[in-house]
This record gives C-alpha cells, sequence and structure tokens, in this order.
C-alpha cells in the first residue's frame, strides 16, 4: 500500500490538521504562516484540496431498480407481520402503487414473467415470483367466498399447504392466474414476526375441498 | 400545506399511518445508498447494509425520542450498520467497478504517478471509522457537526479521522507525490 509521505519540514499530518480545521486558531495561524515560505507544504495543503475535490466529484450512482423493490419488499413484509401486533385499526387497505409496481416490476423483470389480476391479463406465463405477488396484495382482501373465515380455515385444510396453520390471518389476497390457471392468491400471516405465508388455491376451495396452485413462505 | 416533516412522517408511522415510513425513506434512499456503497464499494453488500437499516429503523421506529434529528438517526442506523459490515467481512476481493463509476478520471499526471488508484479504490483501503467520515464529510458534503452527531463523536474526532483520511487517500491517489516528501 502507499505509505503517507514523510516531510522533512512541516509535518504533512500537522498540514491535514490544519487543512481540516482541527488547529486552534494561533496555531493555525502560526502553521499557515510557516508554510507559506515552504513550497512542499504548500504543494501538500495544494494536494490536501485537491484530493478534497476529487472526492467532492464522485457523484451519487442511481439506485439499482432490483435493490429499490428489495427494500420495498422487505418494508412491506415488515409491515404486514407487524400489522396485528400493533392493533392497528381495521380499514380497507390500499396498496402503494409506486410501492407494489416497483417489487412487481422488478420481479416479472427478473422473471421474465408478468403476475396480473384476471380481468387485467387471463394468462399468466410461468415463472411467477410468489413472495413478490403476494407482498403486493397486502391490504387487498378480494378473494370472494375466502373472505368468510370459517370457508378459509376449511379451505387451508383441504389442501394442508405446508406450515400453514388453518386460521393464519388474512393479510390480502386476490384473484390470480398462476401458471394459467385462475386461483386465488392469499397472503397469510406465520404466526410469527416477520414470516407469511403466500398460498394460491383454486376457486372454489372450501371444506369439501380444493386445489393448491402454489405455496410461498416469506422470512423477515 | 406544506409537505410534513421528517418528524412528523414518523410520528405517523408510529401512530399507524401505514404510508408514513414509505414517504420518509422516499426522502433519504437514494442519499442511504450513495453513502452505503461509497462505504462498502461492493453494491450487494451496500444493498443488504441499506435494507438492513431501513427494517431496523422500521422496527426500531417506537424507540425514537427525538434526541437527534430523523435525518441523523436514520443515517446513524445506516453507518453503524456500514462499520459492522466493514469489521466483519472483508471477502470481496473483485468489484464491478464499472457498474458504480462511471465517471472518467483525469489524465494530467499519468507520466509521474507511480502508483494511483481510483478514488473508489482508495476509499476503500481506510480503516472503517476514516472511511465513514471521509465519504459523509467530503464525498457526501454533509457538515462536520452532523458528521459528529451521526457518529456520535466529538467533532474533533471527525476532522482527525477526516484529517488522516485525506492524507492517505492524497496518496494513493497520487496528489502527495516523491517531491513533497
Amino acid at each position: 500500500m502507499t505509505e503517507p509521505p514523510e516531510r522533512a519540514g512541516l509535518p504533512t499530518d500537522l498540514l491535514a490538521d490544519l487543512d481540516a480545521g482541527l488547529l486552534d486558531p494561533a496555531r493555525a495561524a502560526e502553521v499557515r504562516a510557516a508554510a507559506a515560505e515552504d513550497p512542499g507544504a504548500t504543494a501538500v495543503l495544494a494536494a490536501l484540496a485537491g484530493t478534497r475535490a476529487e472526492l467532492h466529484e464522485l457523484a451519487d450512482p442511481p439506485v439499482p431498480a432490483g435493490y429499490a423493490a428489495r427494500w420495498d419488499a422487505a418494508l412491506a413484509a415488515e409491515a404486514a407481520a407487524l400489522a396485528p401486533v400493533h392493533s392497528r385499526p381495521r380499514l380497507r387497505l390500499r396498496v402503494r402503487p409506486a410501492l407494489v409496481a416497483a417489487a412487481v416490476l422488478a420481479a416479472a423483470v427478473v422473471a421474465g414473467a408478468l403476475w396480473a389480476p384476471r380481468e387485467r391479463a387471463p394468462v399468466s406465463p410461468d415463472g411467477v415470483d410468489l413472495v413478490v405477488a403476494g407482498l403486493a396484495v397486502r391490504g387487498d382482501f378480494d378473494v370472494g367466498d375466502l373472505t368468510d373465515p370459517t370457508r378459509r380455515a376449511g379451505c387451508l385444510r383441504a389442501v394442508a399447504p405446508p406450515g400453514v396453520a388453518p386460521e393464519a390471518p388474512l393479510l390480502g389476497g386476490r384473484d390470480v392466474v398462476l401458471d394459467g390457471r385462475d386461483g386465488v392468491l392469499l397472503l397469510l400471516a406465520g404466526g410469527e414476526r416477520g414470516r407469511l405465508h403466500v398460498v394460491v388455491v383454486a376457486p372454489g376451495c372450501g371444506p369439501g375441498g380444493g386445489v393448491l396452485l402454489g405455496t410461498r413462505t416469506i422470512r423477515g | 400545506m406544506g409537505a410534513p416533516s421528517d418528524a412528523e412522517l414518523l410520528a405517523a408511522h408510529r401512530a399507524g399511518d401505514r404510508h408514513a415510513f414509505g414517504e420518509l425513506v422516499a426522502r433519504y434512499r437514494n442519499r442511504m445508498w450513495g453513502i452505503a456503497v461509497r462505504t462498502l464499494r461492493h453494491p450487494e453488500d451496500a444493498a443488504d447494509v441499506v435494507q438492513e437499516a431501513l427494517v431496523a429503523a422500521y422496527r426500531g421506529a417506537g424507540a425514537y425520542r427525538g434526541e437527534a434529528s430523523v435525518r441523523t438517526w436514520l443515517h446513524r442506523i445506516l453507518v453503524n450498520a456500514c462499520i459492522d459490515r466493514l469489521r466483519k467481512e472483508r471477502r470481496h476481493v473483485t468489484v464491478p467497478l464499472a457498474d458504480i463509476e462511471p465517471r472518467e478520471r483525469r489524465q494530467d499526471v499519468a507520466t509521474d504517478v507511480v502508483t494511483r488508484l481510483s478514488v473508489v479504490d482508495a476509499l476503500a483501503e481506510l480503516p472503517p471509522h476514516q472511511r465513514v467520515a471521509v465519504v459523509l464529510v467530503d464525498v457526501q458534503g454533509w457538515p462536520v457537526d452532523e458528521v459528529a452527531d451521526v457518529l456520535e463523536v466529538p467533532v474533533g474526532t471527525v476532522k482527525s479521522r477526516c484529517a488522516r483520511g485525506r492524507v492517505r487517500l492524497g496518496a494513493l491517489l497520487g496528489h502527495l507525490r516523491e517531491e513533497e516528501r
């Protein structure tokens, strides 16, 4: 590694202290006067100023879209996991368009796939990212008959997605098309902080039976 | 009516407003990314640390007591996460600098420079505390007293870390040369 230069005249570190405003006014004036008589010291001060200028030229790089989507998804998962703990008011929750759009778009780009509600895109290709899709429906409760907790519990008991309790609180959901099949996506609390389940079942799921189309567990 | 202040957004978040934290994050996300990526150099590490900081801030909002500004509080979480990461890991050897460092370097002193690193590479040579101080003060342009608040150290300590860091960087970048020794 290149080491800082050592000088015979005014020490480089002393000049750096002067440059950084570390010296008291009297001492600073003394060192500044001495430096003015010393071409080497003047060059060091100029070099330090040049270093600061070069650092200042570094512009912040833009946030890559994939990272931004990841952060939004992490915060969305955190919000979903904490909502029951805080006993927040039960409102008709609205998905934040910017947040969801970024997360879904990022997932779609990465997976080369599209996820969309049934009415907008009747066919959904393979490769859907259930995690992002699940987080995107947080707060939407458009799940038809499965809004009924008893029917939903019966459905979940019938399809038995691994690790999902039938009475798991519903955090959101909506109709989807998954791999070309109509389905209902449910975002369910996982019983532990930061843990969520995304479950997709075929329409008509209930105590009498159902078809599990997909499931994923999100761990914060 | 103007935009809510940072403190108002944080208070709204604590009161259960589901959008408030997102608005707060939107104000600082780019800056947090800039600090993290300049401090840690590797984009993937920087992204991890920003995420850790955001989640920690989300969870810890209830503990915010207002002793520091929200901006200071948020960046303190980030900087501490960066320093923790720097201390823990030395695994990254290669860096995709082209992804994050598009600026052209000057060519004016090429003939008399023996060793001259890019600014990003040179920053990576600094010890963690010096690096963070230099990134905040010299790269991000923060006032020294605010950096002292973020780092929870005296102003003189920030200045000292910057001074030592600049000397090292000056040598690495070729500003401090043989004839000045």
